[in-house]
């Protein structure tokens, strides 16, 4: 283990109480029952006014750490504790959860089920009228308003999309007023923009409110952009505590943390090797890393993308003027879809992106037959949607819905990988599953309820589910939400190693790493409306587009841009090999 | 530094017990008065099946109450359930019938709290068998005891002496909806699910909420935080055992009687009568107790949380 | 609500019309416009505690009477004001045919076993009570909203934990409801297929029945994970079981409530209006 805390030399101190936020000795803890120990022997000192940034692998303890910080550890899961938690000076030990609320702000990472309240306004103001603030509505107002959110305080909080829950979530903290705030992956389910406005959020707290912002995260382009200093969490002790451009240059210990480099940092590390030897800092925002590579634009012509001949391929799906809507709780029909016609053909793959509510996930339903379109026509695999049961479509389409615990109906992966060819009955019932368990790396899982897996397993279970029901077309809602990113690009690989057996596939998500390295097609949509159907490097030099449908292309491509490539790189050995110098001019 | 390191704050914390923390119990509660109030929407979307005068419908899920009770805290899934009815089905679909939720809650809760006592091992297919039917059993002869005090309550005494065959038309009416209840809701919904159920889920949904299985050898409701003895239970078993027992007999008396002498008059009609009043009163004074019961409960554990809290704050 | 449900039920059974999956989706909506919508209403502007008084007054008053002249006024004093707290056709008609339902099968069965007319008026008397109660119960309560209702129940010091529970099942129905709905279409598209309604239609109940049960399965899981966190987050916002919230933070919640002159005014015109179908009822049978 290294030095506990390197920056401890500058500390700052609270203005006021002299005291810094945090100060953890020697903790321990241990869950009841659990075997080892969670935490084991943290030591770590968190200034205040600092935006830290916890960052470590699956079961690396943080989680559990930063709920040391308002005292649900231990008062909430009892277990076998000993160390010391200080906020602000004062211990967490002899207070109850409820007190120390007021002095730390805690935003989960299911947020969702934060909110307790049916309106906005409520939710906000719930925990102030509890501990009986006479000033309640002032702070609720306040909080809505410091996050710019003012307009949703009579809304219910379940016709939230998941980026305003979040931000009523973080509402429902601030109307406390808490000196700090510790916020679990705020960037797991949002789509790119949004998670970008959750920390600019966060950042003009930081620095105007002057609280201390700790957030839990595994992006590595947000930690280089927000945070101020990261602690690296590893087998539930602090392996380091650095300032960000220090941690980021470590990547080594990121890497084995799961946490692999931000993009413009891997390129710079392969192209300049003064970066690579840790001379020069590595850069934390493209427009750094496109003035450190301006040098390099030996630009070799990138061979054109081959566009699928697609008239020469067969049809598997097609929508012709499709209409489709809700039924509003205020009356009338919301319309969702709005004369939508799209063609699919064998062997794409295909991404559907754009907005919340732009229409991906009810289009996704009408392909899968298990909405009929109000209006148009739906034909998947030469058959009407209209003229078969959902139950029969069945097999031919398979949808996977965004929330994996909602695809695992049996007790064991063996059992939900079987049920679809049990069901019908298939004589090789038993052959199938064991191909699809081996083939999907499952078999010593099989037994598991897929509820007790990790994230990255759910999602490898729920692809196993789609294989063994052979469908032509596979529809995936967001197969890569709130994974790590080692997990993300195993979902990404197999996604590729899938469409021998698969005809084609269509992916709705907001990840653009997975439209870059996965997708052939993107179809954009906004509003109901498609407004632009293309391929990823098209789309990611397209200005417009991008902005309407609040997309944002992975830093790879926003270099290739900056450099003004054409068209511009998808992937970091890409990018890397468009700009690697030719021998003779070399540096 | 600040503070040694070998300072311990949580060194005064005694080893995690066994009993319920406060967050537990609301944790048992909140769960299980989502589910059984999920569970009430569903079975109004199911449709019912009217056959002649009897509707033929799933009144409530009763496994999901049972495997709740099964595998958590009795007592505390007894309170959350029919809260749940009450509030996801009744309040939220203005369905809400004032003082009649109150004799419902407290009929519910009396069923599930003995129901989950039953089981003491949830594995054991015999005892998920038989808790369902007991809570329907329960739920419903305190339902029927209530309403027909209500028709005794609310008929002018002189009228009641005179009204021939009402009595017998309740007691069948009643009667034949507690055998159809029976079937449908304790044992398709009710016996069949919960055996299917509980197994499945007998520790994988403790560990989610930081609770431990339940132990057969040891089961909760042996001694509880709130001091259950066995033998109140035991008590309010018997209790209501009796009644059902009285009950039936009443039952096969009028089904003889009451059909075999259409228009005919008994006069130890009268007699069984004077029974029968006395075993609505000891199923509503079972009734009554065991809320009362419930909110003394209550009550303690607040004044002994408050005492908790007061001297942790001293120290 | 019940009949309308199943009347999407068993369209979507019989053939594929567009309205499949919409007809989970109308009832979805529909339970949200019947637990969110505020109709108005004479009662809807009234404090709760006021709107509880009045529903008490109600319903106590007509088990205080034999007399069938009393029990005919409170009966149209209770309709009118169901009405007026404008109800709607739909509760009001289920209601009125329940009751003519359960009256007409309770009469016929009297018969059967030997009543006489005693016995038919017994039972007019009994359910004219249970009548008004249930009208005076819908008038009430449908003017009040989940929140309104739980406020005045917490005025009356009822356990704060009800007042919780209906702020959660109306935030959380929505969501479970989805959730319920994911898990029943993957039943539908990944298990076996229905084959044949059978006799009476016992196969497609048997396969409804079955996946209802399954269906809870992951249901229970998945909403034990989801109350780990809303408990979790209870506890960081100063709501706990035994305390729930504490004196201070509930006279703040209830210091939004107002008793006006016009709540007291409706209590004492409401006891005038029992008082006078009382002294009605002794005149217009004195033999009583």
């Amino acid at each position: 283990m290294t030095t506990p805390a390197a920056i401890d030399d500058q500390r700052v101190s609270d203005p006021v109480t002299g005291l810094p936020a945090i100060e953890i000795r020697n903790l321990r803890f241990r869950y009841p029952g659990a075997e080892a120990e969670s935490l084991r022997g943290v030591d770590l000192t968190i200034d205040s006014g600092d935006f830290v940034a916890v960052v470590g692998g699956n079961g690396s303890g943080k989680t559990t750490l930063c709920k040391t910080f308002n005292g649900l550890i231990p008062h909430f899961w009892n277990g076998d504790i000993s160390g010391t938690v200080r906020i602000q000076g004062r211990p967490t030990a002899d207070r109850t959860v409820g007190e120390i609320a007021n002095q730390v702000g805690y935003v989960f990472q299911d947020f969702g089920n934060q909110l307790v309240r049916p309106r906005v306004r409520d939710d906000v103001a719930f925990a102030p009228i509890n501990f009986g603030h006479p000033d309640w509505a002032q702070r609720a107002d306040a909080a809505l308003a410091s996050l710019d959110i003012p307009h949703l305080a009579g809304h219910y909080t379940w016709q939230l999309s998941g980026g305003q829950q979040h931000l009523t979530a973080l509402a429902g903290a601030l109307a406390l007023a808490p000196t700090i705030l510790v916020v679990d992956e705020p960037a797991a389910e949002v789509d790119p923009q949004r998670a970008t406005a959750i920390y600019e959020h966060l950042t003009r707290l930081n620095t105007e409110l002057g609280i201390t912002v700790i957030v839990i995260e595994h992006h590595a382009e947000l930690v280089a952009r927000y945070a101020r200093s990261v602690v690296l969490m590893a087998d539930g002790a602090v392996r380091w505590h650095l300032p960000v451009a220090d941690a980021l240059s470590r990547t080594e210990d990121l890497e084995a943390a799961d946490i692999p480099a931000p993009q413009v940092v891997a390129v710079t590390r392969a192209l300049v090797p003064a970066v690579a030897a840790g001379h020069r800092p590595a850069p934390l925002t493209v427009a750094a890393a496109a003035e450190l590579l301006g040098g390099h634009r030996t630009d070799r012509v990138a061979p054109p993308p081959i566009r699928p001949a697609r008239h020469t391929r067969d049809l598997v799906a097609e929508l012709d003027a499709v209409t489709h809507g809700y039924i509003a709780v205020g009356g009338g029909r919301s319309t969702v879809i709005d004369g939508l016609s799209l063609r699919l053909y064998d062997g794409e793959r295909v991404a559907l992106v754009g907005t919340n509510g732009a229409g991906k996930s009810t289009l996704l339903s009408v392909l899968a037959g298990l909405a009929v379109p109000s209006a148009g026509r739906v034909v998947v695999d030469g058959h009407d949607t209209r003229s078969m049961t959902a139950a029969e479509l069945a097999t031919s389409v398979c949808y996977l819905v965004q929330r994996p615990e909602e695809m695992f109906l049996q007790d064991s992966i063996r059992g939900d990988v079987a049920m679809f060819p049990a069901g019908r009955q298939l004589p090789d019932t038993e052959d199938i599953v064991d191909q699809v368990l081996a083939r999907m790396n499952l078999t010593d899982l099989q037994d598991r309820d897929g509820r007790m897996l990790s994230g990255g397993q759910q999602r490898r279970a729920t692809l196993a589910v789609a294989l063994a029901m052979r469908p032509r077309l596979l529809l995936l809602d967001e197969p890569t939400s709130s994974l790590d990113l080692r997990s993300r690009d195993d979902v990404i690989g197999l996604l590729t190693a899938l469409s021998g057996q698969i005809r084609c596939t269509v992916v709705a998500t907001h990840d653009m790493h997975l439209v870059a390295e996965w997708a052939d097609r993107v179809v954009v949509l906004d509003q109901g409306t498609i407004i632009a159907d293309t391929d990823p490097a098209t789309l990611f030099a397209d200005p417009q587009t991008l902005r309407r449908a609040r997309l944002v292309p992975p830093q790879v491509a926003q270099l290739g841009d900056a450099l003004g490539l054409s068209p511009v790189p998808l992937s970091v050995p890409e990018l890397v090999d468009r700009l690697r110098p030719t021998s003779k001019d070399t540096p | 530094m600040s503070i040694p390191d070998t300072a311990n704050d949580f060194r005064g914390r005694l080893a995690a017990g066994s009993e319920l923390s406060g967050s537990q119990k609301l944790m048992i509660l909140v769960l299980s008065m989502t589910l059984y109030g999920v569970g009430d929407l569903v079975c109004q979307i199911i449709p019912e099946l009217e056959a002649g005068p009897f509707q033929i419908g799933v009144s409530y899920f009763a496994f999901i109450a049972v495997v709740l009770a099964a595998l958590l805290n009795p007592f505390w899934v007894a309170l959350g359930a029919p809260l749940g009815e009450l509030v996801f089905a009744d309040m939220l679909l203005g369905d809400f019938g004032g003082f009649g939720e109150l004799e419902g809650f407290l009929q519910t809760a009396l069923a599930i709290f003995v129901a989950g006592t039953l089981v003491r091992n949830p594995r054991s297919l015999k005892q998920l068998a038989v808790a369902p039917v007991v809570m329907v059993l329960i739920d419903k002869l305190t339902g029927a005891a209530v309403d027909i005090l209500k028709v005794v309550v609310g008929i002018d005494p002189e009228t009641l002496e005179d009204a021939d065959g009402l009595f017998s038309a309740l007691l069948f009416i009643e009667g034949s909806d507690i055998v159809i209840t029976v079937i449908l809701s304790g044992i398709l919904f009710g016996a069949l699910p919960a055996m299917w159920l509980a197994p499945r889920l007998y520790g994988k949904i403790e560990p989610i909420m930081g609770l431990r299985p339940r132990d057969p050898q040891n089961p909760p409701t042996m001694r509880g935080p709130w001091g259950v003895n066995i033998w109140v239970v035991g008590a309010l078993v018997f209790l209501v055992a009796g009644a059902i027992t009285m009950f039936a007999q009443w039952e096969e008396f009028v089904g003889r009687e009451g059909i075999g002498t259409f228009g005919a008059f008994e006069p130890d009609y009268i007699d069984q009568f004077g029974d029968f009043y006395l075993w609505i009163a000891i199923l509503i004074a079972a009734a009554v107790g065991f809320g009362a019961f419930i909110v003394i409960k209550a009550l303690r554990s607040r004044s002994a949380t408050t005492v908790e809290r007061r001297s942790s704050d001293r120290a | 609500m019940t009949a309308a449900v199943a009347d999407a039920t068993t369209e979507r059974d019989r053939k594929r019309k567009g309205r499949d999956r919409a007809s989970v989706e109308w009832v979805k909506v529909e339970l949200m416009r019947v637990a969110y919508a505020t109709r108005g209403g004479f009662l809807a502007r009234r404090d709760p505690r006021a709107v509880l008084g009045w529903y008490v007054l109600l319903a106590v008053g007509p088990w205080l009477t034999y007399s069938e002249p009393t029990l005919v006024i409170l009966g149209v004093v209770a309709l009118g004001s169901a009405l007026a707290a404008r109800i709607g056709p739909l509760l009001l008609g289920l209601f009125l045919f329940g009751l003519l339902g359960q009256v007409a099968y309770l009469g016929v069965m009297v018969f059967v076993f030997g009543g006489n007319t005693s016995a038919i008026e017994g039972l007019v008397e009994v359910s004219l009570k249970l009548a008004i109660i249930s009208l005076a119960s819908m008038a009430a309560f449908v003017s009040l909203d989940p929140e309104k209702l739980s406020d005045g129940l917490a005025a009356l010091r009822a356990p704060a934990v009800i007042g919780f529970g209906v702020s959660y099942a109306y935030r959380m129905i929505p969501l479970l409801i989805d959730e319920l709905q994911t898990i029943i279409d993957g039943h539908r598209l990944r298990g076996a297929p229905p084959a044949g309604h059978g006799l009476l239609g016992w196969r497609t109940m048997r396969r409804i029945g079955a996946v209802a049960v399954q269906s809870f399965y992951p249901l229970f899981l998945n909403t034990a994970k989801r109350t780990r966190t809303t408990v979790e987050a209870l506890e960081t916002r100063g709501f706990t079981l035994t305390g729930g919230a504490n004196p201070a933070g509930r006279r703040l919640r209830l210091a939004a409530l107002r008793f006006t002159w016009a709540d007291g005014l409706l209590l004492v015109a409401t006891l005038a209006v029992v008082v006078v179908a009382f002294w009605a009822g002794a005149a217009l049978a004195p033999h009583r």
